[in-house]
This record gives C-alpha cells, sequence and structure tokens, in this order.
C-alpha cells in the first residue's frame, strides 16, 4: 500500500492530513465505524474518544487507574488497548469506502475522557510503520511503508 | 493544489510505466488510491457543505452517501451518535467530529 499526493481535509478553515480509519477488536468480532482520524505528528500515540471502547467490546478493569495521556491539545485521563486498526479508501464523494487499504493487526491505542475531538493517528504503532512526507504547499501528504 | 495525477506521476516518469498502469485498472496500487476527485471543492465532494454546518458545530455526525450523501445523525457524544445513528440510517454511514467553527470539506 503507498499512498501518494493524498490531498489534506479542510477543517476550520486549516487544511489537515486527515485519513479514514476503523478501529476493531484483535478478533475483529466488534468494530468501529468509519472514522474521519488525523495524522498527528505531535502526538505520542493514537488517541480515541473514551466512548469508542465500548464500541471495540473492551470493558474497563476492576481498579483500572487511568493514565494521563498527552497531545496536541492536552492532556486527557484515559486508557489503552491493543485494537486492530484498519486505514481505508476514499471514495470519490470524499466519503469512507468499506475497502480496506492498509491493515495494523496490533495498535496500542489511548482512549480518552472529555477530549471528544480527538481521532489522532500519532507516532507509537501508526507513524512509526511508514514514512510520512507532508507537503503543506500542495496541501497533501504520502504515506510509504 | 495537489497533483491530480499524482498516482502515475509517482509510481514511474515514464511513458510505458504509466501505460502499464493504465492497463491494469484493476491492479491494487490504483484501486487503493484515493480518487482524484476528492482533490476538488466543487459541489457534491464537500463532505458537509457549510451552510449545513452551523448546528452541528462541535458535534460528531454521521455521514451517508446512499442514496444521497447527506448527515444521518448528530450528537455530542461518539456513544451517542452511534446509537441514534445505527436506528435511523438504513445505510452504512462514517463519522467525522465538526469544529466548532469554520468548515469541513473535502480540499
Amino acid at each position: 500500500m503507498k499512498i501518494h499526493n493524498y490531498p489534506f481535509t479542510t477543517l476550520r478553515g486549516i487544511a489537515r492530513p486527515m485519513l479514514w480509519v476503523r478501529l476493531s477488536s484483535l478478533d475483529g468480532k466488534k468494530r468501529s465505524e468509519p472514522i474521519l482520524a488525523k495524522i498527528d505528528t505531535g502526538s505520542d500515540a493514537c488517541i480515541f474518544p473514551f466512548d469508542v471502547l465500548y464500541d471495540l467490546g473492551h470493558k474497563l478493569r476492576p481498579n483500572e487507574e487511568a493514565m494521563s495521556i498527552g497531545s496536541t491539545t492536552g492532556t486527557g485521563k484515559g486508557y489503552s488497548r491493543e485494537v486492530m486498526l484498519d486505514i481505508l479508501e476514499t471514495l470519490p464523494d470524499g466519503s469512507a469506502g468499506s475497502k480496506v487499504i492498509y491493515n495494523l493487526p496490533k495498535v496500542v491505542v489511548y482512549f480518552v475522557w472529555n477530549n471528544k475531538n480527538q481521532f489522532l493517528l500519532g507516532a507509537k504503532d501508526f507513524l512509526d510503520h511508514f514514512v510520512l512526507t507532508l507537503d503543506y504547499k500542495k496541501r497533501s501528504f504520502s504515506l510509504v511503508p | 493544489m495537489p497533483n491530480r495525477k499524482g498516482v502515475e506521476m509517482e509510481v514511474g516518469a515514464t511513458e510505458g510505466v504509466k501505460q502499464m498502469l493504465k492497463k491494469a485498472s484493476s491492479s491494487k496500487l490504483i484501486k487503493l488510491r484515493p480518487d482524484k476527485d476528492i482533490m476538488t471543492t466543487k459541489g457534491s465532494n464537500k463532505l458537509l457543505s457549510p451552510r449545513q454546518e452551523k448546528k452541528y458545530e462541535d458535534k460528531f455526525v454521521a455521514i451517508s452517501n446512499r442514496p444521497e450523501k447527506k448527515i444521518v445523525a448528530s450528537a455530542d457524544t461518539y456513544s451517542a451518535l452511534i446509537k441514534e445513528a445505527r436506528k435511523t440510517a438504513k445505510n452504512p454511514f462514517c463519522v467525522i467530529f465538526v469544529p466548532k467553527e469554520g468548515v469541513i470539506y473535502s480540499h
């Protein structure tokens, strides 16, 4: 899989590198809906809203302590879990297709409270699989394994 | 503007390679690439129109593109959105978070 010259998506008037992704439980039985997530070189790991965790069939363990997790937009409390991450195709109308263009079978994702606008693809377990090239002038990016 | 022929340009500079890629329209490489149309900002290529956006600011929204592209649900949290969208949407949908200000559309 190669993603070359993939156009940025504009949010709040600012173009950002974003991809359609889907999280699944490791056995693939439970999965989230397709989500537009931002590639964030400032995040140390992948960060998603806490309630996505339940969509994947995960539960908190008794006495499990929340961790402080930092990202480019601040720090929140959350929990980490191993999940499967699929990068999905983009359809001509800009929405997500069902075809998986790249699969990461085991990714540690941090599910964070009170950080609802966070769908971030960070360094650990995501960016460290790829060579990422950002071209802000052309508003496009490339992602090559 | 992004290069609209990004696929071919990136993979090979020679005419021969470009021809080969054109012929192999069913090959993984081409199919896996995002469609060039996503690069436009015209008409239906927008994920959301700016006019629709105001009431969806700071919310999660579910968008379905069948039979036509539209917002099928919105909510303050991901789980509330999924609950509502699975109830109302008859077709698959995808999830976006709309920030408080500005617009969101494919560029």
